[in-house]
């Protein structure tokens, strides 16, 4: 009787489990999936560095393409004007985000071009919340001693993003906002003379590489 | 006449660095300091550096980065000369001679492990290793190991207070610069060395930590809208790790899901490096070309607080986690 009872119990919640994954489950798919999208992703960059027929230009085009495609740049882009986010108008909020758009372009995507070489490793993931997970991963040259690097990532309406990087600590997303605080309380809150200060900054860096 | 060492004694660290406590204090009296902002904001974002000297601050930093422009990394380039081998060797040797304070502070970090680890590499290092040429320790599977008389204070309950620009060493805080000022209490070669020799040595060791970061700041520099603000976020982050000692636990902010400026997450805070379990998730296909992240954060974060010379040459053992040596790129 009660071994009947178990097994149609069992029987049943099976074939409901076939049908209707239980949240638990689901929720439990992220660090894996999130591992997932970051070892795709570094396979991406590799395969630009790789691509010996690449122009300088082609291949930063491709690695900024991948960037792009793997940050959230806006939300990352609003999260890091700090307090003063909530000041900027829609069309001020437009234009920061276009050109800090291209801001991390220029300073974060261009930089893995310079990275050739090492390995990439993804060694560990743990859940970030029920929305999202940290994957941790070494990065160095076969042989030596990794880097440990630690990618939080976010399960998104559009598919899996990473919104920080944190190193031994430091997180560029925490140094981002502090950096954009020094010049926007300069600036009295002045979300338009950090978007200047950036369109320049993006000048500069264009003239020099 | 005199053949006893302690005759060649001029002046001891204590009478430097109080000669070097009260030229700062005249100085930073009279600097004016920042006001704090009426306005919510303004106020917050002003709380938030917690830097009330910010303009006595910068202008020490523009003297320090002067300085560096023109002495320091010159100089540091120049180093290169020096085939690396011998660079890493000497690198190693300044890393011995810190023992003492080192196995001091673990000692009253109540830290019995790292301090007998430090014996152990001191003892070990200095045999096998040639006098602390060679890191033959490490090499055993003993660990180096970084903290300072700050990270003591700390764990003992002492806050940050405030950010404070030391001239010629660099980003500190009450805190850490008393620190500083005890390790140099606590290192017995101070007590026997003249005062050029320990200028020489300091000299040195600012070489040491310097050269490689020529690349990593040259680039923060390059690509920063305000230097000054990113190396004050990044020295007390860099901070708090070393005092939580890789034990994880930094809450980080992060974006809402909307992608609107958020509240941090409930649970915001990475996992914690765990030595045992390492679920190998993915592996690139593609091999092994390169690193994906800018690798600048790292060196530099490193190289911040001037007890993290390991850390700044990338000599520092991993934090947990990583595999101790990456596999070997594919062959395909």
């Amino acid at each position: 009787m009660l071994n009947r009872r178990t097994l149609l119990l069992s029987a049943a919640s099976a074939a409901v489990g076939a049908f209707v994954p239980s949240r638990a489950a689901r929720a439990e798919d992220i660090p894996a999936a999130a591992s997932q999208f970051v070892t795709v992703l570094a396979d991406k960059v590799i395969n630009v560095l790789k691509d010996k027929v690449l122009s300088k230009d082609d291949r930063v085009k491709a690695l900024a393409a991948v960037f792009l495609e793997g940050f959230d740049v806006r939300g990352i882009g609003l999260f890091v004007l700090g307090v003063y986010g909530h000041r900027a108008s829609e069309s001020e909020r437009a234009s920061y985000l276009n050109v800090f758009k291209e801001y991390v372009v220029q300073t974060y995507a261009v930089r893995f071009n310079s990275y050739a070489g090492e390995s990439f490793l993804v060694t560990k993931a743990a859940p970030d919340g029920d929305i999202g997970a940290w994957v941790t991963s070494g990065i160095g040259k076969a042989g030596e001693e990794p880097t440990e690097v630690q990618w939080r990532v976010r399960k998104e309406p559009e598919g899996y993003k990473i919104i920080d990087v944190v190193v031994e600590g430091v997180s560029l997303l925490v140094t981002q906002r502090s950096e954009f605080a020094a010049v926007l309380q300069r600036n009295n809150g002045n979300i338009t003379s950090l978007t200047e200060l950036m369109r320049d900054k993006i000048v500069e860096l264009r003239a020099k590489s | 006449m005199s053949a006893s060492p302690f005759s060649r004694k001029r002046a001891s660290p204590q009478q430097i660095g109080l000669k070097f406590g009260l030229v700062l204090a005249a100085f930073l009296g009279l600097a004016a300091c920042a006001t704090a902002p009426t306005e919510p904001d303004a106020l917050a974002a002003y709380n938030e550096a917690n830097d009330p000297l910010e303009p006595a601050n910068r202008a020490i930093f523009e003297f320090n980065l002067f300085l560096d422009d023109n002495i320091v990394k010159p100089v540091a380039e120049a180093y290169r000369v020096v085939p690396e081998e011998l660079r890493k060797g000497l690198h190693n040797m300044i890393l011995t001679v810190r023992s003492p304070p080192l196995f001091a502070n673990y000692v009253m970090q109540g830290n019995p492990d790292n301090a007998a680890d430090i014996v152990l590499r001191l003892v070990i290092n200095l045999t096998a290793g040639v006098g602390g040429f060679f890191d033959v320790a490490t090499m055993v599977g003993i660990p180096a190991h970084d903290t300072d008389f700050g990270v003591t204070l700390a764990k003992w309950g002492a806050g940050e207070g405030f950010y404070l620009m030391l001239p010629f060493l660099g980003p500190s805080n009450p805190r850490d610069g008393i620190g500083l000022g005890i390790d140099s209490l606590m290192d017995p070669i101070g007590y026997f060395a003249t005062i050029w020799e320990d200028i020489g040595r300091f000299a040195f060791e600012g070489i040491d930590k310097r050269e490689p970061l020529i690349e990593p700041l040259d680039e923060l520099r390059r690509t920063s809208v305000d230097y000054y603000a990113t190396i004050r976020s990044l020295y007390r982050q860099h901070r708090d790790d070393q005092i939580r000692a890789g034990k994880g636990g930094a809450n980080f902010p992060a974006p809402s899901i909307s992608g609107a400026a958020g509240e941090p997450s409930a649970d915001a805070r990475p996992p914690v490096p765990d030595k045992d379990v390492a679920l190998v998730a993915g592996r690139t296909q593609a091999g092994a070309e390169v690193s994906l992240v800018p690798v600048t954060s790292v060196d530099l974060a490193g190289s911040l607080s001037r007890g993290s010379a390991a850390a700044a040459s990338g000599s520092l053992p991993p934090t947990g986690g990583a595999p101790d040596r990456l596999a070997e790129p594919a062959t395909e």
